[in-house]
């Protein structure tokens, strides 16, 4: 039944689980065999205004129904899509979109004014569809031709998506994420990238067509790979966590009960606000089955009183940067008495291989540190469009496989499982997601009165670090003015959270800034 | 200073957005406009505590207390009463 694709998970889905939900969003839905029709519809669409096999077609609206069938759409044209942050500020989207060559992009009523009026060059954007609404944008720019998705669909025929030649190397999506010189990169998975976590993912946690999963993760972060893809080759339903509730940890618990849903998904520091927060106690308690953590370390003091709120359910923590989907995974046992200071990170998922080298370039023994090297079908295929920094993160072995190098410092524990210790160089996750305080500093750098800065990292409980800046400028700047120019630059969560004014930073014999006497 | 403009100000101080300080009038959609996201939603809280030396439950934590600044105000008002 599968090509190796992601392709044909909902085409299995709709023939065995037809009627059953596909995708809920606050009372709306779409059953299998229905976002079967639809998304194949859209496919044709795309294939009828040029996107062909390996384009890149760009993801810009709010998470949705409609972004669900986007993607389907996407993959069924023989295409890649690009999820795009719908709240990153207009220099890191125009940037994307050159970088990654988004000529056709998908979007909705809400956002495609705001693309159109990006300062792309001249024709780049061809092809802007709006997958939610007759009517869009009263202008579009220098000739780009808008497709209002609802009626245009009716003219496509939904049966069969279109016959289009495909492999399992051919490349599924590109997630952008932070780099340290300034640009975000683009990480390109294909479908066996993919679909080797996903069926992974599906038996291990026995997804399946009773199942609900939470889809709380945004669509350009990576754990929302499997929210989609295991909830479609397992038949089950992915239930859209809305924003505005998951703010309110009383509200997001009880649409957790009330949803039904039965795996859940997402960063740790949302779980630790429902643990704080979320009065988990106080309600019947949810279906939940199963709750997997990725993105950062999860306090276990947290974690613990989680377990015991839900005493019924399986808790995993799952270990991977973008690079390499998930690589390892940790089966989080019952506690007894205290719960110990942390979880590892545990052991390679099945077909993946995870070693670490050590600074001297040997592979480490039990009990050294080293760095945590991923080699497998779940590793990417490099960064869009830089030969040259793929190069330098994946290296080839003796068998000519490529091996990704992490940055992360490990260790192997005696009972076989990996302990992650830390970061070799400046990159740091808050809330999950990954910042390079380098990307940071580039900007900052950039306005006109600062003359230097170091962002460092504060470690903090609940969202593992808060970014702080230390700045030193010609002319008096307000933080203010500092803010907001980085919010025209970078995305909102990369924004320092402090500012410290100085005459002048500390310095090393060497002349670079002490960053670690800031701290 | 009325509650409302200490918010406001408390939201501005705090809060990291892409808008201005004038966008935040009284009945601005906070969440739907991404003024407050979930970690923001922590300081905002801890903030208005300090503020205003109220203590804010977890039930308080619901957005008809909090989808706007007049409605922060009100449920600050009625806290400190």
């Amino acid at each position: 039944m599968t090509d190796g694709t992601l392709r044909n998970l909902v085409p299995a889905a709709a023939e065995r689980v037809p009627e059953r939900t596909a995708v809920a969003d606050r009372g709306r839905s779409l059953t299998y065999a229905e976002l079967e029709t639809v998304s194949n519809r859209l496919a044709h669409l795309l294939v009828d205004r040029g996107v062909r096999r390996g384009d890149r077609v760009g993801l810009f609206l709010d998470k949705s129904i409609e972004s669900l069938v986007g993607i389907y759409g996407v993959l069924k044209a023989g295409a890649a899509y690009v999820p795009l942050d719908p709240g990153a500020p207009p220099s890191r989207l125009g940037y994307i979109a050159s970088n990654a060559g988004i000529r056709c992009l998908l979007t909705g009523v809400e956002k495609s004014s705001e693309w159109a009026g990006l300062d792309l060059e001249a024709g780049s954007t061809e092809t802007l569809v709006v997958l939610n609404g007759e009517s869009a944008v009263d202008e579009v720019p220098h000739g780009i031709e808008l497709v209002a998705g609802g009626s245009a669909l009716d003219d496509y025929s939904g049966d069969a998506p279109p016959a289009i030649r495909s492999s399992p190397d051919d490349l599924a999506y590109v997630l952008y994420t932070s780099g340290s010189t300034g640009d975000p990169k683009g990480v390109m998975l294909s479908h066996r990238n993919s679909l080797a976590f996903v069926e992974w993912a599906t038996d291990e946690f026995q997804v399946g067509e009773n199942d609900r999963l939470s889809s709380h993760a945004p669509l350009h972060f990576d754990l929302s790979v499997f929210d989609l893809f295991a909830a479609a080759r397992g038949g089950a339903a992915v239930e859209l966590v809305p924003q505005s509730i998951s703010i309110f940890p009383v509200e997001l618990a009880r649409f957790i009960r009330d949803t039904r849903i039965s795996v859940w998904y997402s960063v740790p520091s949302i779980l630790t606000m429902l643990v704080l927060r979320g009065k988990l106690h106080e309600i019947e308690p949810p279906a939940l089955r199963a709750v997997l953590f990725a993105g950062e370390v999860f306090p276990t003091k947290y974690l613990h009183r989680l377990m015991e709120l839900l005493p019924d359910a399986r808790f995993a923590n799952l270990y991977g940067p973008t690079e390499t989907n998930v690589c390892t995974w940790y089966e989080v046992p019952p506690f007894v008495d205290d719960p110990p200071d942390s979880i590892p990170i545990g052991k390679a998922i099945s077909g993946v291989d995870v070693f670490a080298v050590t600074d001297d370039g040997r592979v480490a023994v039990a009990d050294e540190v080293g760095e945590l090297c991923v080699k497998g079908p779940t590793v990417m295929q490099g960064y869009w469009g830089d030969p040259e920094r793929t190069a330098r993160a994946l290296q080839q072995d003796a068998s000519d496989a490529a091996v990704y190098r992490t940055g992360d410092l490990v260790r192997l524990d005696d009972d076989g499982n990996w302990r992650y210790l830390g970061r070799r160089d400046e990159q740091i996750k808050s809330r999950g997601y990954r910042i390079e305080l380098g990307e940071i500093e580039v900007v900052l750098n950039s306005h006109p009165d600062v003359v230097e800065c170091a962002v460092v990292a504060v470690a903090d409980e609940i969202v593992t670090n808060r970014i702080k800046a230390f700045v030193v400028t010609s002319a008096p700047v307000s933080e203010e003015e500092l803010v907001n120019f980085s919010l025209d630059r970078l995305p909102r969560y990369m924004i320092p959270e402090f500012f410290e004014f100085r005459d002048e930073l500390p310095k090393s014999s060497t002349g670079k800034i002490a960053r670690k006497a800031l701290v | 200073m009325s509650t409302e403009e200490r918010v406001r100000d408390l939201i501005a101080d705090n809060l990291r957005w892409g808008g201005t300080k004038d966008q935040l009038t009284a009945d601005f959609p906070l969440i739907d406009n991404h003024v407050v996201d979930s970690l923001g939603m922590i300081t905002l809280v801890s903030a208005i505590e300090d503020e205003f030396g109220i203590d804010v439950d977890d039930e308080d934590l619901v957005p008809d207390n909090f989808a706007t600044i007049g409605q922060i105000a009100a449920f600050v008002d009625s806290k400190s009463n």
